[in-house]
């Protein structure tokens, strides 16, 4: 595979916890769920944007923090009600069997049950797509403070409706996922290609290039990744076909141009 | 893959248009410019033109020492007034034809070089020898030898620490002992040829080979690595080492690089 064909898929948007890049504002927010997971609350609301980070933050508290505090992660949301709720049962009662009469009233009444004996975190990710019956059921569930849940959701008028409808008497933390300052974006690029020991790539971007790609893409993860991942796209291209074009010390702010009207930042 | 060529088409387009208002702007601003420079001109020229009009206006208004002026020469006249232009308080001395008048405006006072005048220092001052002496040289010698036997100090020169440039440095963390450090830890083969690049760049060919053998062994089709071997080869005059090991290269793997530099290596270009 070539350097840039590598260097590409640095950049494909992916939630993986050894991808993730600690930034200055993505610690901040990661303390803060770790200290409020620990606190007695009933649920926590963790929105933002798409693109701000919100998946890999679940995705890495879930890592780092399952063998001490009961944490599981619901990465899909869960369409059926019955399914859901085996899936809480699996997690509540690791070493039973799921009865086949399991309903959401039993699932309630075992909660209630377990209250003294067992706690667990459930981290729901891309809650926005549970439809309004799921979400009056998981808020039902965690009034039982069996299951205390942790919300990711998208931030939009409609959605934050629904957090407000369902959520809002239960909720007593949220945090609000921002896109990355300047600073954010090019410390983010610089750490993603060291990562993966492209120092020589970190060190052809300067100060001007990480100014215009955080112009195009607001300092937003998901858009820089794909800006990067078509730069790359880009340079792929003429390193087979014009390598004299790419030759420089530095990245060419017309290829970042470019990049940025192939993907509608700008236009012609 | 998408159509390059069409973007780069769109691209170009894209900078025109950006620099569209930026020329435009740039037009209004010069035109505004060379207007206000022409206009500027014109009211100077035409300035120049109506004050000895006003002069005469208000000539009725002003005192004049005619009897003076007539008494001076014509020089000392004009050099007077200047100095009525720039002092009010001052008696203006005129000549009676305001075309005159116009062409004497032009002339400087030059009488504040009077100023200037050279003053004597004082006698206790030392002289340049002593001066250029330190002073602690100077104390030394006035309290435990006579002068006479002091041999003369060479001049001492002065550093001004207040003004000077401090140059500091920095250690980065891609110094080339974290990068060995670090490699030694992760075995990683990019960073063995990143640091073999280093040493290249440093014109340390032979760890530049040694590197590049490093990262070879650990990866061997990276073909950063084989181009840095050779290219140190070269550097240290063993061209045909560099050629051998470019074509075991290509026997196994394709590389575009690889062979454009092994085709410069074989034609000498």
């Amino acid at each position: 595979m070539s350097k840039y064909k590598e260097l590409q898929q640095i950049f494909i948007d992916r939630v993986e916890v050894k991808h993730y890049i600690g930034l200055d504002s993505s610690i901040l927010f990661y303390n803060q769920l770790q200290e409020s997971i620990k606190k007695p609350l009933k649920m926590i609301l963790l929105y933002g944007k798409p693109g701000t980070g919100k998946s890999v933050l679940i995705h890495k508290l879930h890592h780092d923090t399952k063998s001490e505090h009961n944490v599981y992660l619901i990465a899909t949301p869960i369409q059926s009600e019955k399914e859901f709720i085996q899936r809480l049962y699996e997690f509540l009662f690791p070493d039973h069997i799921i009865p086949d009469d399991l309903t959401f009233n039993r699932f309630i009444d075992l909660c209630h049950q377990t209250r003294e004996k067992r706690h667990i975190i459930v981290l729901l990710d891309e809650a926005q797509l549970y439809p309004p019956e799921m979400l009056e059921k998981i808020r039902l569930i965690s009034d039982t403070r069996t299951i205390k849940f942790v919300v990711s959701l998208h931030k939009t008028e409609q959605e934050d409706l629904i957090a407000k409808e369902h959520f809002q008497s239960r909720i007593w933390e949220t945090i609000e996922l921002k896109n990355g300052s300047l600073h954010d974006t090019s410390m983010y690029i610089q750490k993603k290609l060291v990562q993966q020991n492209f120092f020589e790539i970190a060190h052809m971007f300067q100060k001007k290039h990480f100014k215009l790609i955080h112009q195009f893409t607001q300092g937003n993860y998901r858009e820089i990744n794909k800006l990067m991942y078509t730069l790359f796209e880009i340079y792929d291209y003429y390193e087979n076909h014009q390598p004299s074009k790419i030759s420089g010390k530095t990245i060419k702010t017309k290829y970042i141009e470019m990049s940025a009207l192939k993907l509608g930042y700008i236009h012609a | 893959m998408h159509d390059i060529e069409k973007l780069e088409k769109e691209w170009r387009i894209y900078k025109l248009k950006q620099f569209k208002p930026i020329a435009i702007t740039v037009g209004i601003i010069g035109a505004g410019y060379l207007f206000f420079i022409g206009s500027t001109t014109l009211v100077s020229y035409s300035l120049v033109l109506t004050r000895p009009a006003i002069a005469v206006m208000s000539k009725n208004k002003i005192h004049l020492d005619q009897q003076e002026s007539v008494a001076q020469p014509q020089k000392v006249a004009s050099q007077e007034m200047v100095k009525v232009s720039s002092s009010s308080n001052q008696t203006i001395k005129q000549d009676e034809n305001p075309k005159e008048l116009a062409s004497v405006i032009l002339q400087p006072d030059t009488n504040f070089l009077t100023s200037f005048s050279y003053k004597e220092p004082p006698k206790d001052w030392p002289n340049e020898e002593k001066r250029r002496a330190p002073k602690e040289a100077q104390h030394l010698s006035s309290v435990t030898t006579p002068p006479k036997s002091v041999e003369p100090s060479p001049p001492v020169t002065q550093h001004h620490t207040s003004k000077s440039l401090v140059i500091q440095t920095k250690t980065s963390h891609n110094t080339l002992e974290h990068l060995i450090e670090r490699f030694n830890n992760s075995r990683e083969p990019k960073l063995a040829t990143y640091i073999a690049s280093m040493f290249y760049k440093r014109k340390q060919y032979q760890d530049a080979i040694r590197w590049s053998i490093i990262a070879n062994s650990l990866e061997p089709s990276n073909e950063e690595s084989w181009l840095l071997y050779a290219k140190a080869k070269v550097q240290l005059g063993e061209r045909d080492d560099a050629i051998r090991a470019l074509r075991i290269y290509l026997d196994q793997y394709t590389s575009k690089k690889i062979r454009s530099y092994l085709h410069t290596l074989e034609h000498n270009l």
